[in-house]
């Protein structure tokens, strides 16, 4: 199955060229690394690819790597967030990852001209890490509710929430 | 089988409840006898109120199916409607996006009511010890009788049902829609440091 991934990867590098920073497999398959900048260009060119079509966004979601380094021992990516499109080719049945560094404030561009399932991921990723995506047609809270304070998936959040009358401070 | 209860001739069938009922209206001449026959009419005709939001909404279902059976103790109809009822069974995780919903369906019930908080999760959050959930729905309605477990068993909600019919049975003021017991509510969350989520109270979202 990755074979096919892999020669997509493949057409994508000779694609896009310097953009595409990285290849790699891990566990999860085959992995596209690129800059935050170039996520619309990976994406948009895995879903037109002409032997293996990305068509469907079977997940969009985000990693905080705040405390990585001191939590792990692991050394400590660079930006704050990491993006990561999970694409899956129906008529290939097969997937692909691509992962994107984002930095803390930083602006994403909104894949939803795309991908119509990027809607709803784009706002779980804005209500549980606040990240913004930039052209999103309606970027708001969609599990907590809408005057919820924080964004509870980041590691700086408390884990108990906020109220002291309901989480007394350990 | 053709088996009589003790005490009574062949083929009569004796309804407790309705022998009390005839006993308390052979006597209603005397003082504090309005309020006795009242109680009893209200503590055997409890309409549950259903708020399942997890699985302690399942056991709810087993209650009212045959094997345990509420509608035995009056509690017969299962309404969806708050303005139909007037026993609410919490029964399930309130998140704290969903608890100005449940103020808001209580607010709707008609008085006199009355409120079992069903396992865990509604009596103070349960496992779920996190942001999202609201830790006890005591926070927002007063609650008359806490049952645990998780879920816990139907027979243990029919038992908190009956404990619950014990103490309408004692009630005095039956016109003054308790009003003292909200009271006594908002008194026992100030002992703990606690207040009412005022804001939640009046129908407006607060965090929580």
């Amino acid at each position: 199955m990755s074979e096919l991934a892999q020669k997509a990867a493949g057409r994508l590098k000779s694609a896009l060229g310097k953009k595409v920073l990285e290849i790699l497999e891990d566990e999860r398959g085959v992995v596209v690394r690129v800059g935050a900048a170039d996520i619309l260009a990976a994406l948009s060119t895995l879903k037109a690819d002409g032997e293996t079509p990305f068509d469907m966004l079977s997940s969009a979601t985000a990693i905080d790597w705040l405390h990585w380094q001191e939590e792990t021992g692991l050394p400590q990516p660079k930006a704050r967030f990491s993006l990561i499109y999970n694409l899956y080719s129906i008529s290939g049945q097969t997937r692909i990852f691509v992962e994107a560094a984002l930095g803390d404030g930083q602006t994403a561009p909104s894949a939803v001209e795309l991908y119509a399932s990027a809607n709803w991921a784009e706002r779980e990723m804005f209500d549980m890490f606040g990240i913004k995506f930039s052209g999103h047609p309606d970027l708001r809270r969609i599990y907590l509710a809408d005057d919820f304070e924080g964004h509870p998936l980041r590691k700086d959040f408390p884990r108990h929430g906020r109220d002291p009358q309901d989480f007394p401070q350990e | 089988m053709n088996q009589t209860p003790p005490g009574n001739p062949a083929g009569q069938v004796s309804i407790a409840s309705l022998d009390e009922a005839v006993a308390l209206a052979k006597n209603l001449k005397e003082p504090g006898s309005i309020e006795q026959f009242v109680n009893w009419a209200r503590k055997h005709s409890l309409w549950p109120m259903p708020f399942g939001t997890a699985c302690c909404a399942i056991e709810f279902m087993g209650m009212v199916s045959s094997t345990v059976d509420i509608s035995r103790f009056g509690a017969e109809f299962v309404r969806f409607s708050p303005r139909q009822c007037d026993l609410m069974i919490v029964a399930g995780t309130i998140v704290s996006k969903m608890a100005p919903v449940l103020r808001k369906i209580y607010d709707q019930m008609a008085e006199p009511k009355w409120v079992i908080s069903m396992g865990s999760c509604s009596n103070t959050g349960g496992m779920f010890n996190t942001y999202s959930v609201l830790q006890g729905i005591d926070r927002i309605i007063p609650v008359d009788y806490y049952v645990p477990g998780c879920p816990p068993r139907p027979e243990a909600v029919v038992y908190a049902m009956l404990e619950l019919q014990k103490q309408i049975a004692k009630e005095t003021d039956i016109m003054k829609s308790r009003e003292h017991f909200r009271e006594a509510w908002v008194r026992g969350l100030k002992a703990r440091g606690q207040t009412p989520k005022s804001q939640i109270l009046h129908g407006k979202r607060e965090s929580l």
